[in-house]
């Protein structure tokens, strides 16, 4: 089954390698991710106050427009890749679910749209490999076991809260640990695998994002890991460079990557790896080293 | 006995928070599981219990903290609290007090400001802060 598939601005530019390893390893897994045609920003966080509408029209639009492809794909489903888009999407897709006088008005006030039926289901694409296809799939696909790497799978905030929004459990969450195991990894538990990375205070307070990032990777390498997987284009940036920083003012002594959990996917699924093990050979060496091809 | 007299201000600005949140103030019975819970906690001039003290109190000087332009909108507080009160609501019915006063947090026109544009900054982060930080 293909599935309605929302980027949002990030994967376009700096999250580019999250959305082209993300349709590669949905066609190794025999689906297609297909693009909206025309798509706005969702609004990148959902708008908290009680009293304003008016920021929640640009995912709307986004949910009309699945609306619309849903209908040829002949599902209801969204797909999406970028953790502040599902939050934003799924909670603006909730609100009107709960509140149907404010999917009444926003159809009224959208009156050159089609009508939103309010019926579009918000999914990650996490939670397509784990409900969709499961993990029987994924496992008998795998080209490059993954055996011994020790990945250290980190969720950020996003996806798992506010609680009416999260596809698992908000404090120990286990879909992206158990993706990794069916790949081969070995999964480290990290108990700060939900506490934020500071988002984007990266941009008007950099120390709040540099105490966030040294909390984290410091259990993260701690407990050994070989690389920290993360679904989030903003926390990928943000436990990148503020390692970076960190490790320069010597409050580190060791960088770990972060890469996407995506690009991780593709290496383990794909037929010639090669080609994309070139940017971590890290991974190919850590395999070897610990005996695992 | 001690008495503690609110001011006319501090009355609006309670209702206004209230409003804008959707939240009741006084839900809140001061355990500090927000402020213990919140991953910026340490670059914040108030902790957030303490914030709502002041609302509750209808203390002007709330807005004179930065805590809520700290505040990530990472939700831990909220997820947390065993009363149900939404801080993360709390904090954006802050933000908005301020910014719907023309005054707004961050200058998207300054020099500071576009320099880090050009950083390979992720898009999401520059229009969170924009929406966060600019009515």
């Amino acid at each position: 089954m293909d599935y309605p598939y929302y980027p949002g601005c990030t994967l376009k530019t700096t999250g580019k390698k999250d959305e082209e390893a993300a349709l590669e390893v949905a066609k190794l897994l025999g689906f297609e991710l297909k693009e909206l045609p025309t798509w706005t920003c969702c609004g990148v966080v959902y708008n908290l106050t009680s009293d304003v509408m008016a920021d929640h029209l640009s995912a709307t639009r986004t949910l009309i427009r699945a609306q619309e492809m849903g209908r040829e794909l002949k599902t209801n489903k969204l797909v999406t890749l970028c953790s502040m888009c599902y939050n934003v999407l799924k909670q603006v897709n909730l609100m009107y679910k709960d509140n149907p006088d404010k999917l009444y008005n926003v159809n009224l006030f959208m009156d050159t749209e089609e009508d939103y039926l309010g019926n579009i289901e918000v999914m990650h694409f996490l939670e397509v490999l784990y409900n969709d296809i499961g993990l029987e799939k994924i496992k008998d696909k795998v080209k490059l076991p993954l055996k011994n790497l020790k990945v250290d799978p980190y969720y950020g905030c996003m996806l798992l809260r506010p609680k009416t929004i999260a596809f698992d459990s908000q404090d120990s969450p286990h879909i992206m640990g158990d993706i990794l195991s069916a790949l081969g990894a070995k999964v480290i538990e990290n108990p700060m695998t939900v506490e934020c990375c500071g988002a984007h205070q990266i941009i008007t307070n950099k120390e709040a994002v540099l105490d966030c990032v040294q909390r984290i990777v410091s259990i993260s390498h701690s407990k050994g890991a070989d690389v920290i997987v993360t679904p989030c284009p903003l926390c990928q940036y943000n436990l990148t460079t503020a390692q970076k920083s960190l490790f320069e003012k010597g409050k580190i002594n060791q960088k770990i990557p972060v890469i996407y959990l995506s690009e991780l996917l593709r290496i383990s699924l794909s037929e010639n790896n090669e080609k994309f093990l070139k940017d971590y050979m890290f991974i190919k060496d850590k395999i070897e080293e610990r005996g695992g091809l | 006995m001690v008495v503690f007299t609110v001011s006319e201000k501090g009355l609006e600005l309670r209702k206004t928070v209230e409003e804008i949140s959707g939240q009741n103030i006084f839900q809140c019975y001061q355990c500090g599981k927000c402020s213990a819970t919140c991953p910026v906690v340490d670059s914040m001039d108030v902790a957030p219990n303490k914030i709502i003290r002041y609302v509750q109190m209808g203390d002007l000087e709330v807005l004179d903290q930065n805590t809520f332009w700290v505040c990530a909108a990472c939700f831990t507080c909220s997820a947390r609290c065993p009363r149900s009160v939404d801080i993360a609501k709390i904090m954006e019915a802050l933000r908005n007090v301020m910014l719907r006063n023309k005054q707004d947090f961050i200058n998207i026109y300054s020099k500071e400001f576009i320099e880090k544009m050009i950083e390979e900054i992720p898009q999401m982060a520059i229009v969170a802060a924009i929406k966060k930080g600019v009515w």
